[in-house]
């Protein structure tokens, strides 16, 4: 039992890493890419047909991998007034699980939207207009960074559940 | 359909206020629009957000935060800090009016006002404090002016009001920074009264000779760092690349000087920074992607002109008019972060300004003074929340220097900026727009 939970926790982990490094990756090819066309434009005075199409569609999956990391490090915005309204532990508790929840099902939610999306444009050959890549691959992005927050959301929420009575509430 | 929008309005105040993530109060919002009205198919509200995520405008974002972050990181902001320190720092509440300064150039450069709060609330505070001066005071003042972020060049928000409005962000860039430099004089002022009775621990001043020499040296370590915001700015206004290829040639020079030059930043920093900056910008952009699929359910259900003839109903004096524009962007500035209230505000207001005959230049300096006052404004003001945090002080504790400044500082430059157009109009209009 003890190897299972320790493959899950490498899996876990290098699913973290792959992340990072991918959304690492995305703003280096990024600037790279614009960078590129800055000196193209201005010294060889040519334009390269495309870049900023194909930095567009790095840029969506860095944005949607971005945010997924954003929900694992409990980093997304919120305003909460909860804490000014509500007093009781009990009550901020219920409030934080009651807000987990819905992150789960709205992100779900989308995700299967997004899902959809992407599987029809993949199904019909949709085509980029100016390097005719295939949008579908781009739009993948979005049920990929929204599934992963939905999994990031349900830890959460489970976390939350298991240590009910053990810990204080924090907003860490 | 009037009142299913109120309700869905309703929906996304009280999601906010239980804290539910911003992004999803917007995912939220739609979804009970989808259900009770008739949008078709949710491929098509899916397919308008990505094609507004994968603008190539939006690019911009992620590499201004990119170089904002790295200029954090890589000891860039630490020197322009010393530099103002040795010019100001050794005057009564100098420390105060560095702070002002830092938090202006660094919000600048990242476009984002949480992003100056955090790096340069994590040092000034606790510098400031050590020197004497009230913690709930030092975390106010940086709350207050990382505001500065939304109305200086190259702005995040400024980026997202072009993009939505229609009109040039180069433009939308110069209207605020007029109002920018008032609201920076005001700060200093009330910065001056407020700390007249802090105890407040003083360098020794140094002679004329001493204090030039002092600026000098501390000049000489920053210079490689000010070049970076004259690069941007240059190469924006000198009409050489647009504002996306000024930021990514501002990531290419903050680089080397970062990691080879400085030596503050080594590869594995680089590369932590890189992932960070990539988190900010997704947290920020699956926002767009949200509000974008409400804004157009709302766009799709005449809302923009629904709100116009409500506001005329009420009066039909453009100053009436403009107030209640003031009050209604104050009050959505109070409940979301920047980026969200002007994807949401700006194509809502839009019809009521061109009644108006009110120039979109103009607007947009509008828009960021206000939305920028809803920020600090209790009591939900998300920057004041942030300053709280990164301070390590309740709340309450900031709220009296908050209100001075809410009250003598901002309020003042929101009305000049709304009702005194050639404020924001001037330099456009001076460099051609």
């Amino acid at each position: 039992m003890s190897n299972v939970l320790r493959g899950l926790r490498f899996v876990w982990h290098a699913k973290i890493f792959l992340q990072r490094l991918l959304v690492a990756l995305a703003g280096i090819g990024l600037t790279a890419l614009i960078f590129t066309q800055v000196v193209s434009r201005y010294v060889f005075e040519t334009a390269i047909f495309g870049v900023e199409e194909v930095a567009c569609y790095i840029a969506v999956w860095m944005y949607f991998l971005g945010a997924s990391l954003g929900a694992e490090q409990r980093g997304h915005m919120s305003a909460s007034l909860v804490e000014l309204l509500l007093r009781g532990d009990f009550a901020q508790r219920v409030v934080r699980l009651l807000v987990c929840a819905l992150s789960v099902l709205l992100c779900g939610w989308m995700a299967v939207w997004a899902w959809n999306l992407a599987r029809w444009s993949l199904k019909f050959g949709m085509m980029s207009t100016e390097v005719n890549l295939p949008v579908g691959y781009a739009q993948l992005a979005m049920p990929v960074g929204l599934g992963l927050m939905t999994l990031y959301f349900l830890f959460e929420l489970i976390e939350l559940i298991v240590h009910w009575k053990r810990d204080p509430i924090s907003n860490d | 359909m009037i009142e299913y929008i109120l309700i869905d309005a309703a929906i996304l105040c009280v999601l906010l206020i239980i804290g539910l993530p911003v992004p999803l109060c917007f995912a939220a919002a739609v979804l009970f629009l989808f259900s009770v009205g008739n949008f078709g198919s949710p491929s098509f509200l899916v397919s308008a957000g990505f094609s507004q995520v994968s603008s190539v405008i939006l690019l911009a974002i992620p590499l201004y935060i990119i170089a904002g972050t790295i200029m954090s990181q890589g000891g860039i902001a630490a020197r322009l800090i010393d530099l103002a320190d040795s010019i100001v720092g050794r005057f009564r509440g100098g420390l105060g009016v560095v702070v002002i300064l830092a938090t202006a150039v660094f919000g600048a450069i990242s476009g984002m006002a949480s992003s100056a709060v955090a790096a340069i609330g994590t040092t000034m505070i606790p510098r400031m404090v050590a020197n004497g001066y009230d913690r709930g005071y030092a975390a106010s003042l940086v709350s207050c002016s990382s505001v500065l972020a939304l109305l200086l060049p190259p702005s995040a928000s400024m980026i997202l009001y072009g993009w939505v409005s229609g009109t040039s962000i180069t433009a939308a860039f110069l209207a605020p920074i007029l109002p920018a430099f008032i609201l920076i004089a005001l700060f200093c002022f009330w910065n001056w009264v407020l700390t007249r009775k802090m105890p407040l621990r003083q360098e020794p001043a140094l002679g004329a000779r001493e204090w030039g020499l002092e600026v000098a040296r501390r000049g000489r370590r920053a210079s490689l760092g000010l070049v970076m915001p004259l690069v941007i700015l240059g190469c924006i206004y000198g009409g050489i690349t647009t504002p996306t290829e000024a930021a990514a040639i501002a990531v290419i020079y903050a680089v080397p000087l970062s990691v080879l030059i400085y030596r503050d930043m080594g590869w594995k920093d680089l590369y932590t920074t890189l992932w960070k900056a990539g988190q900010m910008t997704g947290v920020l952009l699956v926002l767009v992607f949200f509000a974008s699929m409400l804004s157009r359910m709302l766009t799709m259900q005449n809302v923009p002109q629904l709100m116009l003839e409500g506001f005329t109903h009420v009066s039909e004096n453009p100053l009436v008019l403009l107030l209640m524009v003031n009050l209604f962007l104050i009050v959505v500035g109070m409940l979301m972060d920047d980026a969200s209230a002007i994807l949401l505000a700006t194509p809502m207001l839009m019809p009521i300004m061109h009644n108006l005959n009110i120039d979109p230049v103009h607007f947009a300096a509008i828009i960021a003074t206000n939305l920028g006052m809803g920020l600090i404004t209790p009591p939900t003001a998300p920057l004041l929340y942030l300053g709280s945090l990164v301070g390590n002080v309740p709340l309450v504790r900031m709220l009296s220097p908050t209100m001075v400044f809410l009250l003598f500082a901002y309020l003042p430059v929101v009305l000049l900026t709304t009702y005194i157009p050639a404020l924001s109009l001037t330099l456009p209009r001076l460099m051609g727009y």
